[in-house]
């Protein structure tokens, strides 16, 4: 009875706390998307963008694309997860760091890389910048949750005669099935809402609802066509989100809590986690090298000028120092983590409304872009200019990734578990500090690494804001790829250069 | 739970209200030490040029950017009226008149022009003892083909002013015809002015496979200025006949709290000192007559006497349909 | 007959068992004893193929498995943690040998039925595993090991953290069980009453 008492008890505590989630995506998403939808939809234009014949090609266009970008993240993402979830070598560190550093990047830098290397635009090229932006999503959210997989279930099933096969199929994917349900299902959202990738590499003929979006609201200032389509956008996402919700559902389990083990097994089997891990390296990794290739080589020379001037603290044509670029980006990306795993860990170990936490990715970023300068624009609440509002709406971005990195990881965590600890005499915070932290912390990192990692790249909602004196890395890096002459370029190039090695570096730590 | 409902509740009503309270209207400045110039993210004046603003004045300038053009102009359409600063820098003339209809600004003045031309690689040209081209029907020639590469116009700004001279040149009824020889001929369209530009144009750092590309008259000088080493003149060059007036506007926004130090700015951005660091620091021409051109723009800066033209009326009244034609005919 | 000969583990340069060679007759089970941390464990996982062997053989009825992965070698195992699968049932876990092996389904029931019956746990056929008691669990990775007949089958501390009446029960159901299906069995075990109780003859492991 006791326990009942204390585990009810620490419950309902942490029940409470859920308002702090919920009220900051009421105010930063809620209230503002809602006014973009209040004052530009209107049914007549609905129709309109229904019966148009063009318009009904973008969307079919954005859904099949995503379909196959999706499965062609699976294929590949999934057995690097499964190498360097269940295997440590030499180099596996790096490894990850380097197949997680594309999520940081903007999409003009891994567009252009990916440019370099294919010198055509389609559908291919799409789907393999897709394949490179997407990967680490899958490796950062089912690779926890697949070092939790007991490995003794693995043998014993090899004992009764199963092959490896057999065994992922029948052992191993009834555990991580709804990680894997998870990853792929935002692997869908992020290629479906796909902009920047699509204006690169998909020509004119290539459109996605998003860039589409955007083109209408910002090109040609039709905001209740791209309302409307805004609206269309969301209810497949939507749909997307039901259908996977409810076999996520049906599929969660509980598993044994146990560290991630080194396997020493056969010399054959030791080289093919090795081979996996440099397939999916030369994947993601050649687009990323073309980046470095173009900020070293000038005319077919090799020249340092690009990185000289970056390390001098000027950049060309920019009236910012590279120095001050860097430390904004940092300053938001630790700012929006610090706002977001809080957040996001709460939503995580609690049974928290799914779909209210899943709006941010169901909503095109014009949208909420919109809604943001046209909600915070008075006062008290005139913060549409204000510096600390950008890294802010980044968090409010990253909160639904951030939930689905953690919650794979704090569901695993058996009840069991707080009520021995409730038992103890543990209060419930000491029990989540000393029991359940621990366990979460490989998760945790993983998920601050991510959240930085949004905040850094993101390109969509946070461009409608507007900026006094904090030019942010991708902004710096469009900028300056966006001028005439060499020495230019050569420094946006040695800029992306820079943001992959750092991102590399950072990603192999965390 | 209830407690949170009623958290949540609340807090909807107070900002909700909040948004809908009208701002009162004020004849003067509500901060008079400062004054708001919005821009788009290029807007990159020179370091401390506004420094002799604040030190007659007393008002610091502070700028606020956000996107390209577009984005700039679409935001402070949606927020006509309750603007984010006080100035507005960059309505061109293409987007003039949609600024116009939402009466964004109270007044506005050209403060600077360029043109959007077609450049070459002149290496390319040289080295294969081939004559550039020299007007845009050369452009359709088979000599030419599958050399040149544009931007789409629905996305890009210079893209945008291509097609429109185009249509300058040839009219309204004949354009159609020449961007179907174009295609026939090879055109290549890029997303935005960077892909073309750095990645499918030959003459500059991509070392792509298009000798042509449709950039700013002032694209050379900026060769030069940002050569990789030191060069005395830039690889590219225009072709004059090819270019279409770029006019930018800077105008008070209606709404402003600032008035006065808006009208101040704006006599300043048009004055001699601020004019003649435009060049070098912004790539455009100034538009005050007594502002002295530098070295580099007097001898590799293209502005032709006659440039392509429209009017910024009929622009905004056609857009849309031309670029609907353009798309079906290029798609 | 299993036959290990000369088996030699290592990791990082560390010799965790020494030229270890021993013969089991067919039919017949052998205990293995010592105390903890000799490498009893790490021998078993060897001898399946879980861990590599530096070098040495490993032989059944004169074929040598050595080289073999652990699915193809026909010997079954039942850990010390009993490893049932948490997303199957009972009975799902005993067929799970059976299914893999694409046995027709006929054939799968009465075998899991027959199991069910030699370990008398027949009322938990479609129980989860998770409401099983410990010696529950043992018993069912039992039947599960058994169900597709192995050549040998490995047991390690079968016995071993149960109360006293579990242990009891326990040991001389699996005397019986070791006897009916004449299975060619090694035992791990520290406790030499169980293995004075269960195999034919015992075995001390060595230190290095």
């Amino acid at each position: 009875m006791a326990e009942y008492m204390e585990r009810h008890h620490l419950v309902s505590k942490t029940k409470t706390l859920l308002i702090a989630p919920v009220v900051f995506l009421s105010v930063f998403f809620v209230v503002p998307v809602t006014n973009t939808f209040l004052r530009y939809f209107r049914f007549s234009e609905f129709g309109n963008v229904l019966s148009n014949q063009s318009l009904r090609g973008v969307a079919w266009f954005s859904l099949w694309q995503a379909v196959v970008s999706t499965l062609a993240t699976l294929a590949i993402g999934l057995p690097v997860t499964w190498a360097l979830s269940r295997f440590t070598f030499r180099g596996s560190r790096l490894a990850r760091g380097i197949l997680t550093a594309p999520f940081v990047l903007p999409a003009v830098v891994i567009a252009a890389g990916v440019l370099a290397i294919t010198d055509s635009r389609g559908v291919i090229p799409i789907l393999w910048a897709h394949v490179v932006f997407n990967v680490s999503v899958v490796l950062r959210i089912v690779g926890p949750r697949w070092a939790m997989v007991n490995l003794r279930l693995e043998h014993a099933a090899a004992t009764l005669g199963a092959r490896p096969s057999h065994t992922f199929t029948l052992v191993v994917l009834p555990h991580i099935a709804d990680a894997v349900i998870s990853a792929a299902t935002l692997v869908f959202v992020y290629c479906f809402t796909s902009f920047g990738v699509i204006a690169i590499l998909g020509g004119i003929s290539r459109r996605t609802l998003e860039s589409e979006i955007f083109t209408q609201a910002v090109r040609l200032g039709n905001t209740e066509t791209a309302t409307a389509l805004a609206v269309v956008q969301a209810v497949i996402i939507g749909a997307v989100f039901f259908i996977t919700r409810r076999s996520s559902r049906s599929l969660s389990t509980s598993l044994h809590v146990s560290s991630p083990q080194q396997l020493r097994t056969k010399p054959t089997h030791r080289l093919t986690p090795l081979i996996i891990t440099a397939a999916a390296i030369v994947v993601v990794a050649s687009p990323l090298l073309a980046t470095i290739y173009r900020s070293l080589v000038v005319n077919g020379q090799l020249s340092l000028s690009a990185w000289r001037t970056i390390f001098s603290g000027t950049l060309p044509a920019l009236s910012v120092s590279p120095q001050s670029v860097i430390t904004t980006s940092l300053v938001f990306a630790i700012t929006a983590a610090c706002i977001c795993v809080p957040l996001a860990l709460l939503v995580a170990s609690n049974s928290a409304p799914r779909a209210l936490f899943s709006l941010p990715l169901a909503i095109s970023a014009a949208t909420l872009g919109i809604g943001l300068i046209i909600t915070f624009n008075r006062s008290p609440f005139s913060w549409r200019s204000e510096r600390w509002f950008i890294p802010l709406i980044h968090a409010v971005i990253a909160l639904p990734l951030m939930i689905r990195a953690l919650e794979p990881a704090a569901k695993a965590i058996p009840n069991s578990l707080r009520n021995a600890s409730a038992t103890l005499g543990a209060s419930p915070f000491a029990t989540w500090r000393h029991v359940e932290l621990p366990l979460l912390k490989p998760a945790l990192l993983r998920a601050t690494g991510l959240s930085m990692a949004t905040s850094l790249g993101e390109f969509g909602a946070t461009s409608f804001l507007s900026r006094s004196g904090s030019t942010t890395l991708p902004i710096a890096i469009a900028q300056l790829l966006g001028r005439p002459g060499v020495a230019t370029q050569q420094a946006g190039f040695a800029l992306a250069a820079l943001m992959v090695l750092v991102t590399v570096g950072v990603m192999s730590r965390a | 739970m209830k407690f949170t409902r009623t958290l949540i509740t609340a807090s909807l009503v107070i900002i909700t209200t909040a948004c809908s309270s009208p701002t009162a209207n004020t004849s003067t400045d509500a901060t008079p030490n400062e004054v708001t110039l919005l821009a788009y993210d290029a807007f990159t004046p020179k370091e401390g040029i506004f420094d002799a603003f604040t030190a007659t004045t007393g008002a610091k300038v502070k700028v606020v950017t956000s996107g390209d053009t577009g984005t700039l102009i679409s935001k402070a359409i949606l927020t006509a009226g309750n603007p984010e600063g006080d100035v507005l820098w960059g309505i061109d003339n293409t987007l003039l008149s949609r600024a116009q209809k939402a009466e964004l600004l109270t007044s506005y003045e050209p403060v600077d022009y360029g043109d959007i031309c077609v450049n070459y690689d002149k290496q390319w040209f040289t080295s294969r003892n081939i004559a550039p081209p020299t007007s845009l029907e050369d452009l359709a020639l088979p000599t030419y083909k599958n050399l040149l590469t544009v931007q789409d116009p629905v996305a890009s700004s210079p893209g945008l002013g291509f097609l429109m001279g185009t249509i300058a040149h040839f009219g309204t009824d004949k354009w159609q015809a020449y961007w179907k020889s174009l295609k026939a001929n090879g055109v290549h369209i890029a997303a935005d002015w960077t892909t073309a530009y750095t990645i499918d144009f030959s003459g500059s750092s991509g070392k792509g496979k298009y000798p042509l590309v449709v950039s700013y008259g002032s694209s050379p000088p900026a060769e030069v200025l940002y050569a990789e080493k030191p060069i005395d003149t830039p690889p590219t060059a225009v072709i004059e006949s090819t270019c279409f007036r770029q006019t930018e506007y800077v105008g008070a926004l209606r709404g402003t709290r600032n008035p006065n130090n808006a009208k101040k700015l704006i006599s300043y951005l048009l004055d001699v000192s601020f004019q003649e660091s435009m060049p070098l620091s912004l790539f455009v021409f100034p538009v005050n007559k007594k502002a002295t051109l530098p070295d580099l723009f007097t001898k590799f800066a293209v502005a032709p006497k006659n440039p392509l033209t429209l009017d910024p009326a009929d622009i905004e009244k056609n857009r849309d349909a031309w670029l609907s034609t353009w798309r079906d005919i290029i798609l | 007959m299993l036959k290990v000969s000369n088996l030699t583990v290592a990791f990082d340069g560390i010799t965790i068992l020494d030229e270890i060679s021993f013969t089991v007759p067919t039919g017949e089970t052998l205990a293995i004893t010592g105390p903890s941390g000799i490498g009893k464990t790490t021998l078993l996982n060897a001898i399946c193929g879980i861990i590599r062997t530096t070098h040495g053989n490993v032989l059944i009825d004169d074929t040598d498995i050595t080289s073999l992965p652990t699915h193809k070698r026909g010997i079954g195992l039942v850990s010390q943690t009993g490893d049932l699968f948490p997303t199957m049932t009972v009975s799902q876990n005993i067929e799970f040998g059976l299914r893999i092996s694409r046995t027709p389904q006929r054939e799968r029931t009465v075998r899991v039925n027959e199991l069910l019956d030699l370990v008398g746990l027949t009322h938990l056929a479609h129980r989860n595993v998770a409401e099983l008691s410990g010696g529950e669990a043992r018993r069912i990775a039992l039947a599960r090991a058994l169900a597709p007949r192995p050549q040998v089958l490995l047991l390690d501390e079968p016995l071993s953290g149960l109360d006293q009446e579990t242990h009891e029960s326990l040991i001389s159901d699996l005397a019986r069980v070791l006897k009916q299906t004449t299975t060619t069995a090694l035992l791990v075990t520290h406790d030499q009453s169980e293995a004075d109780l269960l195999a034919n003859t015992t075995f001390v492991l060595p230190r290095k």
